[in-house]
């Protein structure tokens, strides 16, 4: 059964520009999520009505952390939450990345995209992966880099650490061994330049996709995502897709 | 222990709480509450052939309030029936709760096929969609006028055998015309109300918010207007009410219920928080007792005093 719960924040920090971690304490019960999950947060305020669909960075004995941007009325508001602060959560949501095939793993995050690709690197390097390596792109302040438990490439828009140029053109100037899988999260254009991409190369593809969400479990239909399989929910049958899978026109 | 359970046209339900079309799925909804514990289900819209939906974004927030231009997507008659329904039956059990299937349609004749294959399947009621503000070929245009309004619930009528409850938009003039006029045309039962429509800028990009630019209003701040009517069109009409919009609480029911309504049913309570259609279910009842109200019965006949 899902479940919301009260959670207490136990941490809230900047930790870039507008990016806050988020770390809430939880009741022993609570789900372990898996990689590419989210959750819900609902806001201490009960005129602003609809939850906030956040990705699972990370999780360790009761303790979840997030990473939140401020980009509106609620995030802003989640980031004024101080140490004790009560906050309502879902259980994990989503399907998550799946993982167990052979071949190289490439995690391929932009901007905050890289934040659910934090707990998959963990979950891979305790599976004993070693052929793990991770590409994360951002406009210029890195984030949460020196956490990943593998390889790291960053890529930069402006120049200001590792490569010059977006992720994408990162990974067309490296080398990609056959067979590799890749697990992305980003913005909805990189995903798409990313799926050009491993489409050329055979590569197989797994995308974490965006969308404004009502419920956030599947009873609205509000945040589907064009798929050759017909619609589906972002928040249900995603937020993970087979990029093979995804119709990009928009 | 107050008795909740209520006759709703002709049928025994266990308790007077439905969830509203749109805002329930059998395995969403299942995944964080016991649905067979509700009076009655009701399905999203159902069409007589796939409809995709519209572009999103499809859903906005607004104070006390959200907008939703979902577009009536839906996987057809024939999917519903062989996809969702066998999991909303499994769900429910032996635990007698009814299920109202939705129905949306372009034409009247897509309402008559709709309604003949819904009425042959494995559901308790039939609930016709004419007021939905997301779609330009329909829904909406069947429900503000009276004239036309009556004629599509008189076709259905005739082809149906099942409880025929009839959905009215609150976007227009005189809602007690209509409800008068789907009265007329042999509706058993009237639901109300759908969602107002409703617009929002993004003023920080200077654009819509939602991509279909017009989206339906529900919520907490819709109640009022929702009370409004129930209360008229309970005046001007002797079939029972499903009353709906912006119920949050049990006391939000009981209100519906004080000013006419037979049922209640609960939308978008359940986006803000998942298990709020048993827990409004819990709330009546506990209000129910603290108010001595001995059944529904009972909370109905206030209406005579106000
Ligand atoms: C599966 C998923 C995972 C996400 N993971 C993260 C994460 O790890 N870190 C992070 O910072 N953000 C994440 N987001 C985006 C985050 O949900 C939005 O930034 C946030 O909801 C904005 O809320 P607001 O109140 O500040 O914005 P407002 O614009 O005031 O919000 C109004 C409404 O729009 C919705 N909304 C606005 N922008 C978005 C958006 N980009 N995506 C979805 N809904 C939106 C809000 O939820 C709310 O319902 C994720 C979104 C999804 C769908
Ligand atoms: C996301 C969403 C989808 C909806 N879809 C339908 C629908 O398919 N058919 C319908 O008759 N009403 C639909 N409605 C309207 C609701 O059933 C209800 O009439 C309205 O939202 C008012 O109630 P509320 O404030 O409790 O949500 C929808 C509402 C929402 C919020
Ligand atoms: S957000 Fe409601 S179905 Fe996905």
């Amino acid at each position: 059964m899902n479940k919301i719960v009260t959670a207490e924040i136990a941490e809230n920090s900047e930790i870039a520009k507008e990016m806050f971690r988020l770390r809430l304490k939880l009741p022993g019960d609570y789900p372990r999520p898996k990689p590419g999950q989210f959750v819900n947060l609902y806001l201490n305020d009960a005129s602003l009505l609809l939850p906030r669909p956040i990705s699972v960075c990370d999780y360790e004995q009761g303790l979840l952390t997030l990473v939140c941007a401020v980009v509106g009325k609620g995030t802003e508001m989640i980031s004024g939450y101080g140490v004790g602060t009560k906050i309502r959560v879902s259980t994990p949501l989503g399907n998550g990345f799946s993982t167990g095939g052979s071949g190289h793993y490439l995690l391929v995050g932009g901007s905050f995209g890289v934040v659910p690709l934090l707990l998959l690197a963990k979950e891979l390097a305790a599976q004993g992966r070693t052929d793990v390596r991770a590409f994360l792109g951002f406009y210029d302040e890195t984030l949460i880099v020196e956490e990943f438990p593998c390889v790291v490439e960053v890529a930069t828009d402006v120049g200001s650490c590792g490569f010059k140029g977006n992720v994408v053109e990162l990974l067309e100037c490296s080398e990609i061994p056959v067979g590799t899988q890749i697990l992305a999260c980003g913005s909805k254009p990189m995903l798409c330049a990313l799926s050009k991409f491993a489409a050329e190369r055979g590569l197989y593809l797994q995308v974490s996709m965006e969308e404004r969400m009502g419920c956030g479990y599947g009873a609205c239909v509000g945040c589907v995502c064009k798929t050759t399989k017909g619609n589906r929910k972002v928040c249900d049958d995603g937020p993970v897709f087979d990029a093979s899978e995804v119709i990009w026109d928009e | 222990m107050s008795n909740l359970q209520i006759d709703f046209c002709g049928q025994q339900l266990q308790n007077p709480i439905i969830t509203a079309s749109g805002t329930f799925s059998a395995r969403g909804s299942g995944s964080f509450y016991d649905f067979s514990r509700l009076g009655a289900v009701t399905s999203k819209g159902v069409a007589i052939d796939p409809w995709p939906g519209n572009p999103t974004p499809r859903v906005a927030e607004t104070r006390s309030g959200m907008l939703n231009s979902i577009g009536l997507e839906n996987p057809g008659a024939v999917r519903f029936i062989a996809e969702e329904l066998p999991v909303i039956k499994n769900g429910i059990g032996g635990s007698g709760t009814k299920i109202i299937a939705n129905l949306a349609g372009r034409t009247i004749e897509q309402y008559v096929e709709v309604a003949r294959l819904l009425d042959a399947a494995d559901v308790d009621m039939l609930e016709l969609n004419i007021s939905c503000p997301n779609v330009k070929e329909g829904g909406v245009a069947f429900g503000t006028s009276p004239q036309v309004a009556a004629k599509v619930t008189e076709e259905v009528r005739r082809v149906v055998a099942k409880p025929l409850i009839v959905k009215l938009s609150p976007n227009v003039t005189d809602i007690c015309e209509i409800a008068k006029a789907v009265e007329a045309a042999g509706a058993d039962a009237i639901s109300m109300i759908n969602t107002l429509t409703g617009m929002r800028i993004d003023v920080k990009n200077r654009r819509h918010i939602l991509a279909n630019k017009v989206g339906g209003l529900s919520g907490p701040a819709v109640l009022p207007v929702a009370i409004r009517m129930v209360y008229q069109v309970s005046g001007a009409v002797k079939i029972p009410i499903l009353g709906m919009g912006g119920v949050m609480t049990g006391e939000d029911a009981a209100e519906f219920l004080m000013v006419g309504a037979s049922a209640v049913a609960v939308g978008t309570a359940a986006l803000v928080d998942p298990t709020a259609p048993v827990r409004i279910l819990d709330e009546l009842s506990d209000f129910m007792d603290k108010h001595g109200f001995a059944d529904i019965q009972a909370i109905k006949e206030v209406r005579h005093g106000l």
